[in-house]
């Protein structure tokens, strides 16, 4: 079976004047999942989105989308890409929106519906946009962007001004579509966030990209609430494990895997655990080492 | 189709769209009560004028019966018989008067026409034997003017047409492009000559003799130009069509066409309004009023003789007929130049200033192959504009082609710079 490559960007060049936004970058996804783009603010993550889409031109390079020109209109029957929210008509309403980019591409009505139900925006779909709020004009966006059900789906900022219900739902939205076989490209400044949803980072910084696998700098702490705090503390220390001693709690590194043998540990000594928390941190640390403090 | 009916959907679910619509219709409904009032006073005048001349010669013919009563007595056969003629003549205008102030009240404009008949043929066609010449403050007026204003009287007589609101306390001149007062006289006689319509059809035959159209269409682009400029403002809505599967010249087309029949619509119905207030008000108007077209130069050296110079009226049906068409041709040329600057400055306010400066200036420069000196609508059908610029090369057909060749030119760099220029 021939695969097709999602992305490609090959030797691609964006400045303005002689400020090189994207300095020759290359990349290449030929999967599905989630790739988070990284980055502070100003560095071209939205500039990067939007060459790849050709809603600015580059000056050089190539970029191939589901192994097509991204010049080919044509491209974004199967790919699209949730913008800021200025981009909606605040006189219009959500439906509007809805019903022209269906049309647009020639999907029946019952499609708006399937949408609206699915993102839960049935409330204040005939609403006008103008009466929205940010996350409801999220919603909105979101609803625009997989209603076409897309191979590829282009995300900037899409966890901005969402409570955590909708944070919630768009996980959801971002996962259920990855097990469709959708290629998620979002980029975001939230890294909490970003840990929860993917391992696949994408950094960009002066212009070049750099493609992490966030497992291998994956660190996983279990935050242990106890009955005897001293005991358990002696006990782990004598078996060989790293910890770190808190007020209330003890924070032991460990992978999953060995999860269960930490636990037997202490509670075949009597002590009772009382809470028992897992942190996965890795993005944060990723962008202190590439970016600084 | 479904983007022209979302971009549709787009101006008719802006308050903006309705705001401005509402506010041209009520500026012109504005003008048509000030007009009716100042058509009013025009009214008023003429009936006081009346009035004075009634009281005038009915004291006048008190005066002559004391005098031919004093002259019985006294036996005076010279006085009598003055004062008897006096006092038949001043009886006799006394109830002509009276006769024209009922024929006025009551609008019957039969009477009055035959009477302006009368006194214009003494002056418009004296025989050759008799020359006389006609006088408006002690300067004269052209008999171009006095032709052209009987032939148009005697055409409203023979056609039973009701005319304009004139003060007519002289006589119903036209007045035309002859005309050569000057000084206090000029202001005289355009005040004396202003016609005023109060119905439908005759107050838009007013407001289009005073750039009514131009400055319509340049508020219609204003108001449905920005189909293209208000999605690249403030706000990135142009984006939101660039990641859909839809081609980059259908949207410019759809943008384009939009927005044109946007602001033909709204054209279109500001030359309802003034027509539909005006009938509301006193009547639709007749539309076999006739409308001066001058025929131009009988000399070859292109001089206005007065006396030769030929003219002819067309109906105001095929006036506006013409009017309708070379406001469509105008429309689009002024539309496609506004489109043209929409794409490099967003805000409309500006767009519009400077299309309406470049519009004026581009009226200034008189020439059958400029589009813009066919913007003075009424000269160009009237053939006034040939008069002015002793040339004979400025016809209706000339400044629609002329017209339509501009606006394809401007609509190709439209496209270009669409098509080209990253947004």
């Amino acid at each position: 079976m021939i695969k097709i490559t999602r992305l490609m960007l090959r030797d691609v060049l964006k400045k303005y004047k002689s400020h090189k936004v994207i300095d020759h970058v290359s990349l290449k996804i030929e999967d599905s999942g989630i790739w988070a783009l990284v980055g502070p603010n100003g560095v071209g993550k939205t500039t990067l989105l939007n060459c790849i889409c050709n809603i600015i031109p580059i000056n050089s390079g190539k970029i191939e989308l589901l192994g097509e020109s991204n010049k080919n209109f044509k491209v974004f029957e199967k790919i699209s890409y949730l913008q800021d929210n200025t981009i909606l008509f605040n006189y219009l309403t959500g439906y509007d929106h809805l019903k022209y980019v269906c049309d647009s591409h020639r999907l029946p009505k019952r499609r708006i519906q399937e949408v609206v139900e699915y993102v839960g925006m049935e409330n204040y779909l005939h609403k006008k946009v103008g009466t929205y709020s940010l996350g409801m004009k999220q919603h909105l966006l979101v609803a625009i962007s997989i209603v076409n059900r897309p191979k590829l789906l282009f995300m900037d900022e899409p966890l901005n001004g969402l409570d955590p219900s909708s944070s919630i739902l768009m996980r959801k939205i971002l996962f259920d579509l990855v097990e469709q076989g959708t290629t998620v490209i979002l980029s975001s400044h939230n890294l909490a966030e970003i840990d929860r949803v993917t391992n696949q980072i994408i950094f960009i910084k002066d212009g070049k990209l750099i493609e992490i696998d966030r497992n291998e700098y994956t660190e996983t702490r279990y935050v242990f609430k106890l009955s005897n705090q001293v005991l358990a503390n002696k006990l782990l220390l004598d078996s060989g494990y790293t910890i770190q001693q808190e007020k209330d709690a003890i924070i032991v590194t460990i992978g999953e895997e060995d999860l269960n043998d930490c636990i037997q540990i202490i509670q075949n000594n009597g002590v009772t655990i009382l809470d028992l928390q897992k942190e996965v941190t890795g993005s944060e640390k990723l962008y202190t080492k590439f970016f600084g403090k | 189709m479904k983007l022209f009916l979302f971009e549709s959907k787009k101006i008719i679910k802006n308050k903006t769209t309705w705001v401005l619509l509402m506010l041209s219709i009520l500026a012109v409904i504005g003008i048509y009560l000030i007009n009716l009032s100042l058509a009013n006073s025009v009214q008023k005048k003429v009936t006081n004028h009346n009035d004075f001349l009634i009281d005038l010669y009915q004291q006048d013919q008190v005066d002559w019966e004391i005098k031919k009563k004093e002259a019985q007595r006294t036996k005076d056969e010279e006085v009598l018989e003055e004062a008897t003629f006096m006092e038949e003549h001043a009886r006799s205008t006394h109830e002509h008067y009276l006769m024209m102030k009922e024929a006025y009240q009551n609008e019957d404009w039969k009477k009055i026409f035959q009477h302006e008949l009368k006194q214009l043929k003494l002056f418009a066609y004296p025989p050759p034997e008799e020359p006389a010449d006609a006088y408006f403050e002690n300067q004269e007026i052209t008999n171009f003017t006095l032709r052209a204003s009987y032939e148009e009287v005697k055409y409203m007589l023979e056609n039973d047409i009701q005319p304009f609101m004139q003060n007519i306390t002289t006589n119903m001149y036209l007045p035309t492009i002859y005309d050569s007062f000057s000084g206090r006289t000029l202001a005289l006689w355009q005040e004396e000559t202003k016609r005023y319509g109060r119905e439908g059809i005759y107050y838009l035959y007013q407001l289009i003799q005073s750039f009514y159209i131009p400055i319509m269409i340049l508020v219609g682009c204003f108001i449905f130009g920005n189909t293209f400029s208000s999605d690249t403002k403030k706000n990135n809505h142009i984006r939101f069509y660039q990641v859909l599967p839809l081609h980059r010249t259908k949207l410019f087309f759809t943008k384009y066409v939009t927005g044109y029949l946007g602001l033909l619509l709204f054209v279109l119905i500001m030359l309802g309004v003034p027509i539909a207030v005006g009938t509301m008000m006193h009547g639709f108007g007749d539309l076999k009023y006739p409308i001066l077209v001058y025929d131009g130069y009988t000399t070859e050296y292109m001089n206005r003789n007065i006396v030769e110079d030929t003219f002819h009226f067309i109906p105001l049906q095929k006036y506006l007929a013409q009017t309708l068409v070379l406001a469509i041709v105008m429309s689009l040329l002024i539309y496609t130049m506004y489109f043209l600057v929409s794409q490099f400055i967003k805000e409309p306010i500006f767009n519009m200033i400077i299309v309406g400066i470049l519009t004026f200036v581009g009226t200034l420069i008189s020439h059958p192959y400029n589009p813009f000196s066919y913007l003075d609508i009424d000269k160009v059908i009237t053939h006034e504009i040939q008069l002015q610029t002793w040339n004979t090369d400025f016809t209706l057909s000339t400044g629609i082609v002329i017209t339509l060749l501009l606006s394809f030119v401007f609509k190709i760099l439209n496209y270009i710079r669409f098509m080209y220029k990253s947004i």
